[in-house]
């Protein structure tokens, strides 16, 4: 106690200082708006086990339980609509992909996420023990989400599709037409397609969706549409804008694509490699 | 002693009330003007007197600060920055300290300690003032640009009217 006062005679004018300014600091995050919204997106990307316990302490118990077990049902229905959705269409050509639907989903809540930074992440609170692994894709109801790139026991970082070393494999709905989709920073809800040679006849509004020709997501699963195209200069191919269907802004839940045979593809390029 | 705290509390009154009420109100648009900040009420922390206690100083910014709040409905803002203010007065005494030192007696006023001083130590405690402020507005040093911007254009003006109100009232204490 006593050292205690000789602290507040010697330092005391920094120890008020101090306090009046955490006062003032939640006032002015309390009372001001835009001092308020930059504090809480910053708050918003600190790291995912504080981020998960204020999200814990914001939801309510029940509810979180309700809301998850409503997630695991809807991965579930998601793996049979996909698995219907390719039995239902016979005049499409049966590839590998499309026969073998054995796709599964694993259910994840999104503790962690920004979209207004050059190279996006996203934090997940699945991990090695729910068998996410490295270089595994993620999707949303509304579309591509990201890519696994680390993975913990029980967390995983996702590189989200708003990154600038995204490559996506896409082709345009209907015509078999294919190329990369890229992010070129800035809204999160555009994206770049580009590599698609510049004969395929594309129109305003084309449908653009997964191709399924990497290991990453199903194929046939929408991104989104086309807003624009054209031909750069001396170029033989097209630049695509599209239209993200997805909204990642207010990403909730996420599902982790898991591969059928995935060792076995792994495997196989591995030894064409190695060749 | 009643004087100065007589002097002090009208001080700090009419401030608030001539920030609050009257410069409150000069916020101009266009993308300059936009700005300008005419702020003055610091002044009542620079004058106060050379033995007032850190601790009431710092306090006493805070207030005042505070009061400016209610009128410009920003709960916080510039009460920081007038903590701040408080806070910092103590270096910037120091380095402006003339050489036989100070009288514990006097406040730091043009009439005590001339122009020229003054000039000084009003410009480093306005200019600790001012970044302190647009700092805690921007929140975050991502809006350098802004607050170099506000400082530079705000400055020079808020000094002005420091200067005026000290050739209208020009205090002993």
């Amino acid at each position: 106690m006593r050292n205690l006062i000789l602290l507040f005679i010697r330092n005391g004018g920094a120890l008020v200082f101090l306090g009046l300014e955490v006062l003032c600091f939640f006032l002015i995050i309390q009372f001001n708006e835009p001092q308020g919204t930059i504090y809480f997106s910053s708050l918003n990307n600190a790291n995912g086990w504080i981020d998960e316990k204020t999200a814990d302490a914001q939801d309510f118990l029940k509810l979180r339980e309700i809301s998850d077990s409503l997630a695991a049902e809807n991965a579930t229905l998601y793996e049979q609509l996909r698995s219907q959705r390719t039995e239902d269409t016979p005049d499409s050509i049966p590839d590998f992909s499309l026969v073998d639907s054995g796709y599964t989903y694993i259910p994840a809540r999104v503790i962690k996420n920004s979209i207004n930074r050059a190279n996006n992440y996203i934090r997940l609170n699945k991990g090695r023990n729910d068998g996410v692994e490295p270089n595994m894709g993620v999707i949303s109801q509304g579309g591509i989400v990201g890519i696994v790139v680390d993975v913990s026991s029980n967390y995983s970082l996702v590189m989200s599709f708003l990154h600038q070393q995204t490559r996506i494999s896409a082709s345009i709905a209907g015509t078999g037409f294919f190329g990369s989709l890229t992010w070129p920073g800035g809204s999160p809800r555009e994206a770049l397609l580009l590599d698609v040679p510049k004969h395929a006849q594309l129109t305003k509004g084309d449908l653009i969706e997964t191709s399924g020709y990497t290991m990453l997501f199903p194929p046939e699963m929408t991104i989104g549409k086309i807003k624009s195209f054209e031909v750069g200069e001396g170029s033989s191919s097209y630049d695509i804008e599209v239209r993200l269907d997805n909204d990642l802004s207010n990403l909730k839940y996420a599902y982790v694509v898991v591969v059928p045979d995935r060792e076995e593809q792994k495997q196989l390029e591995e030894e064409l490699r190695n060749e | 002693m009643n004087n100065l705290i007589f002097t002090s509390s009208l001080r700090f009154i009419g401030l608030v009330l001539f920030q609050g009420l009257l410069l409150q109100r000069f916020q101009l648009g266009g993308s300059i003007l936009s700005h300008l900040y005419v702020i003055v009420f610091p002044v009542f922390i620079m004058l106060l007197p050379l033995r007032t206690p850190r601790t009431l100083l710092i306090f006493l910014g805070f207030l005042i600060g505070l009061a400016i709040d209610l009128f410009y409905d920003s709960p916080g803002l510039h009460a920081s920055a007038g903590a701040f203010t408080g806070f910092f007065r103590k270096w910037a005494l120091k380095w402006m300290a003339p050489r036989g030192g100070y009288n514990v007696n006097y406040s730091p006023t043009v009439r005590r300690y001339g122009w020229n001083w003054f000039f000084g130590y009003s410009a480093i405690m306005m200019g600790a003032h001012l970044f302190f402020y647009f700092s805690v507005e921007a929140f975050t040093f991502a809006f350098y640009v802004d607050i170099i911007l506000n400082l530079l254009i705000s400055f020079p003006i808020s000094m002005l009217f420091v200067f005026m109100f000290m050739r209208i009232f020009n205090p002993l204490d």
